[in-house]
C-alpha cells in the first residue's frame, strides 16, 4: 500500500455517523471503513483497510463505477450513484435477508502535496423507501388490474344488456304486431277484453326493456342529452295528456301551476324531461286513489343565457316513511318491495329520473308523509336562446299525424318489405296491406337488391341484421343501381340506440323505425315518403 | 462588458468540445445515438434572460443542477421536459409506475443521470481552462428553469449586471427524449475565462 498523506486516523469521527462512510485512494484501496460498514457487512476494519476494494465487492470493478470515480480522484465535480440504477453499492443484506439497498455520494477530498484526491464515499440505506415503495407499486398495479377488470365488467354488462335488449324487441315485435292485428278483426267481447289486456302487457314489458336499456347506456356513460331548442309548453301538455286518461279513470284531479317567469322557448333534451315528468306523474297516479295531482313549474335562477328551472309534482297518495323515502333514488329499490305486488315497476324509475336529472345539472328530492302524500321536485339548467321571444326552429321529430286524404293518397303504392323473421314478415306485411298497399317480400339483403332492380316501388322497409347481405350493404347496392338513387329506404329494426339511426342515415337510408313498429308511426313514414 | 467575435468563436469552440464529451456519456448510459444542437453562446443582461430562455418558459421542467465556485463561479444544469425525464428513467431502470409523478426514488435516479453529463461537460472545460472549480453535489429543482437557475430579473437585481449563458439542445430519437444542457458563468470569473478561451482558440487555429 502507498502511504499517504491523507492520515485515516482523521476519519475515525466517521465512527459516530449512522451512514456507510468508505475512504478510497486512487488505486481503488481501502483506506478508510467506518463502523456502521462493519455492522452492515460484518467486515472488520482490519479485514478490509489496505486491500483493493473489489477483492471484497466487485462491482466496483465495472466501468459506471471505476471510470466515474476517476474523475473524483483527479479532483472533478462529486459523483452519484442512485439506488434505482445500482440498487446495492456495498453488497450486504438487512437482518431479515433482503438485499440493503443504498445511495452514495463520491466526493473529492484533496491530499497535502499531491495531485490526485482520495474519494470520500457516503453511503446511504434507503431500503426501507425502496421496500415501502415497492410494496405500493405492487398495490397500485393489484389496483389498476381490477380497476380495469371492473370496467371490462362494466362494459361486457352493458353490450350485454343492449343485445338482450334487441333479442328482446325482436319477439315483442310480434306480440305487438299480432296483437294489434288481431284487434281488428271480429272478435267476441271476452276474446277483445284478453287481447287488449296482453296487448297491453306486452306494451308494459317493453317500457321496463326500455328503462333497463336506458340504465345500462347511463351506466356505461352512453347516455348524451340533446341540446334543441323546444316549446315547454309543448312538453308539459304532452306529458300531462298521457297520464290523463289513467288519472280520470281512478277520479283524480290532475292541475297544472305554472309561474309567469317561466321562460317558454328553452333549449335542452324535451324527451329526456319529458321521461322524468311522465315518470314522476305516473307514480303519483299510481299510489294515489283520491285527491289531486298538481305539477308545478318555477323558475328558481334566470339570467341572459341559461334559467333553472323547479318542477314538482305533488300527490294525495299513500306516501311513505323517512326510511323509505332514504333509498329511493338507488337502482332496484323501492319504498316497500311489497308494493311491487300491488302497484307494480321494476324499481329502476326513480333511479333513471335521477340520473337524468343529474346529467341536466339538477337535483331531485322527494318530501312524504304516510297517508297524507309525497312531493318529488326536482332542479334543471337549460340553456335559453338569444331571444326568448324568437320562433323556435323546425324540428327533427317523429312525423306528424297524417291528414286523411293523405291516406287516399298513399293507396296502391308498391311497398318492399325486407326481413328474414317470418313472424316479423307477417306483421308488417299484414300492416302495411290494411293500409291498401300491395307488399313484396325480400328475405335477405341480396335479394332486395335482385327485386329492386326488376321491379319499381315506392319505398323499402329494410331490416338491418340478416343473413348472407344485411340492411347497411343492401342499401348500398341499392343506392348503386339507377333506378335506386332516390328510392326512399326506411330502416326498420330492433336496434334502438341513437348511433343505430346514425348507421343508417350513413348507409344511405331516409329514415329509421324502432321495432316493435308503432301503428301510428308506420303511417306517418308511408305518408311522407310515398306522397 | 464587450465581447468580442473572436471571444464568441472561441468560447463556442471550446463548449463544444465538451458538450460532446457529456453526450458521449450520456450515448454510453443510454446505449442510443444523442443528437446535439451547436452551443450557443450569449452574454445576457438579468432582463434579457426570459427571452434567452423563451423555449424553456414552463413550470414543470425538471431540472438537475451543479454549482461551481472558486476561481470561477456559476451552475451547470440539465433541463429536461417532464415527460423525457420519466421517459429517461424508464429506460434506464424500467421503473413505469405512475408515470404521471417524480417521486424521491426517481428524483435520485435524476441527480445521477445529470450528474454522469455534468460533470462530463464540466470536467472538460474545468480541464480546457485549466480553472479549478469547486462543486457542489447535483441537486434536482421541478419548475421554470428561469427561477430555478435564480435568473428571475427579480432575483438578479443582485450585483450582477450579465452572465454568460451557455446552452445546447440534445434529442435522443431512439426514446423520443429532448433536453438541454446549460452552463452559467457569473460575471467575477467572465473576462478570466474570455481570455484563457481566447488563447486556446488561437493555438487550436
Amino acid at each position: 500500500m502507498t502511504h499517504s498523506a491523507d492520515s485515516p486516523e482523521r476519519y475515525t469521527l466517521y465512527d459516530y455517523v449512522p451512514e456507510g462512510v468508505l475512504l478510497l485512494q486512487q488505486d481503488m484501496t481501502v483506506l478508510f471503513w467506518n463502523r456502521c460498514l462493519e455492522l452492515w457487512t460484518g467486515l472488520k476494519r482490519e479485514q478490509i483497510v489496505g486491500q483493493p476494494i473489489s477483492v471484497h465487492f466487485p462491482n466496483f470493478d465495472k466501468q459506471t463505477f471505476t471510470s466515474r470515480l476517476q474523475g473524483v480522484f483527479s479532483g472533478g465535480p462529486p459523483a452519484v450513484f442512485s439506488s434505482q440504477i445500482h440498487r446495492q453499492i456495498i453488497r450486504c443484506d438487512l437482518p431479515d435477508g433482503r438485499p440493503r439497498i443504498q445511495k452514495a455520494t463520491a466526493t473529492a477530498i484533496p491530499v497535502p502535496n499531491e495531485t490526485d484526491c482520495h474519494a470520500l464515499m457516503i453511503i446511504h440505506d434507503v431500503s426501507d423507501l425502496i421496500y415501502v415503495n415497492e410494496k405500493y407499486q405492487r398495490m397500485h398495479r393489484e389496483l389498476v388490474a381490477a380497476k380495469e377488470a371492473a370496467e371490462e365488467a362494466t362494459r361486457f354488462k352493458s353490450n350485454f344488456l343492449a343485445n338482450m335488449s334487441h333479442e328482446i324487441r325482436t319477439p315483442m315485435n310480434a306480440v305487438l304486431g299480432m296483437t294489434h292485428l288481431a284487434l281488428q278483426t271480429q272478435l267476441n267481447p271476452e276474446q277483445e277484453d284478453y287481447l287488449k289486456k296482453a296487448h297491453f302487457s306486452a306494451k308494459a314489458l317493453l317500457g321496463i326493456i326500455d328503462d333497463i336499456l336506458d340504465l345500462s347506456k347511463i351506466e356505461a356513460g352512453k347516455l348524451k342529452l340533446e341540446a334543441t331548442s323546444f316549446q315547454l309548453n309543448d312538453v308539459l301538455d304532452s306529458v300531462v295528456n298521457l297520464v290523463a286518461d289513467k288519472a280520470k279513470g281512478k277520479g283524480l284531479e290532475l292541475r297544472r301551476e305554472f309561474s309567469a317567469n317561466v321562460p317558454h322557448t328553452l333549449t335542452g333534451d324535451p324527451l329526456r324531461l319529458s321521461q322524468v315528468l311522465v315518470n314522476l306523474l305516473n307514480n303519483a297516479v299510481k299510489f294515489s286513489d283520491r285527491g289531486e295531482i298538481v305539477l308545478t313549474t318555477q323558475a328558481l335562477a334566470l339570467d341572459g343565457k341559461g334559467a333553472c328551472l323547479n318542477f314538482s309534482v305533488s300527490d294525495t297518495g299513500i306516501g311513505m316513511t323517512k326510511e323509505e323515502c332514504a333509498g329511493l333514488f338507488q337502482t332496484f329499490n323501492q319504498a316497500d318491495t311489497s308494493t311491487t305486488r300491488k302497484y307494480g315497476g321494476t324499481g329502476l324509475g326513480l333511479s333513471i329520473c335521477k340520473e337524468l336529472v343529474e346529467l341536466m345539472d339538477g337535483s331531485i328530492e322527494v318530501e312524504s308523509e304516510v297517508g297524507v302524500g309525497s312531493s318529488f321536485s326536482f332542479t334543471a339548467h337549460f340553456e335559453l336562446e338569444e331571444d326568448d321571444a324568437a320562433p323556435a326552429p323546425p324540428q327533427p321529430q317523429r312525423p306528424s299525424a297524417p291528414e286523411p286524404d293523405a291516406l287516399q293518397q298513399i293507396q296502391g303504392a308498391r311497398i318492399l318489405l325486407v326481413e328474414d323473421n317470418e313472424i316479423n314478415q307477417l306483421v308488417a306485411k299484414k300492416m302495411l296491406e290494411r293500409l291498401g298497399l300491395t307488399v313484396d317480400l325480400a328475405e335477405n339483403g341480396q335479394l332486395a337488391v335482385e327485386a329492386v332492380a326488376k321491379t319499381a316501388y315506392n319505398l323499402i322497409f329494410m331490416d338491418i341484421q340478416m343473413p348472407q347481405m344485411d340492411g347497411y350493404e343492401a342499401t348500398r347496392n341499392i343506392r348503386a343501381l339507377e333506378c335506386g338513387k332516390e328510392l326512399p329506404i326506411i330502416a326498420m329494426t330492433a336496434h334502438a340506440m341513437k348511433t343505430d339511426a346514425e348507421k343508417s342515415f350513413n348507409a344511405g337510408m331516409n329514415g329509421h323505425l324502432t321495432k316493435p313498429i308503432d301503428p301510428e308511426e308506420l303511417l306517418a313514414t308511408l305518408c311522407k315518403w310515398c306522397m | 462588458m464587450d465581447f468580442s467575435t473572436d471571444e464568441h468563436d472561441a468560447i463556442t469552440e471550446l463548449v463544444n468540445i465538451a458538450m460532446g464529451r457529456a453526450a458521449a456519456s450520456l450515448n454510453d448510459l443510454l446505449q442510443a445515438t444523442i443528437h446535439l444542437s451547436v452551443p450557443t453562446v450569449e452574454l445576457t443582461e438579468p432582463s434579457e434572460f426570459s427571452v434567452a430562455l423563451s423555449n424553456l418558459q414552463n413550470d414543470e421542467f425538471a431540472c438537475v443542477c451543479q454549482d461551481f465556485d472558486d476561481n470561477l463561479a456559476g451552475t451547470a444544469a440539465l433541463i429536461l421536459p417532464p415527460d423525457s425525464a420519466l421517459k429517461l428513467i424508464e429506460v434506464l431502470v424500467g421503473d413505469q409506475y405512475t408515470p404521471e409523478s417524480l417521486d424521491s426514488i426517481r428524483v435520485g435516479t435524476l441527480n445521477e443521470i445529470g450528474n454522469i453529463v455534468i460533470n462530463a461537460l464540466m470536467g472538460v472545460l474545468a480541464n480546457l481552462l485549466d480553472q479549478p472549480l469547486r462543486f457542489s453535489l447535483p441537486y434536482f429543482a421541478e419548475g421554470n428553469p428561469s427561477k430555478v437557475l435564480g435568473l428571475e430579473p427579480a432575483n438578479s437585481a443582485n450585483t450582477e449586471t450579465a452572465m454568460l449563458l451557455i446552452r445546447t439542445n440534445f434529442t435522443v430519437d431512439a426514446f423520443k427524449t429532448c433536453g438541454s444542457l446549460l452552463v452559467i458563468f457569473r460575471m467575477g470569473g467572465l473576462k478570466r475565462i474570455l481570455a484563457k478561451a481566447t488563447g486556446i482558440y488561437d493555438r487550436l487555429e
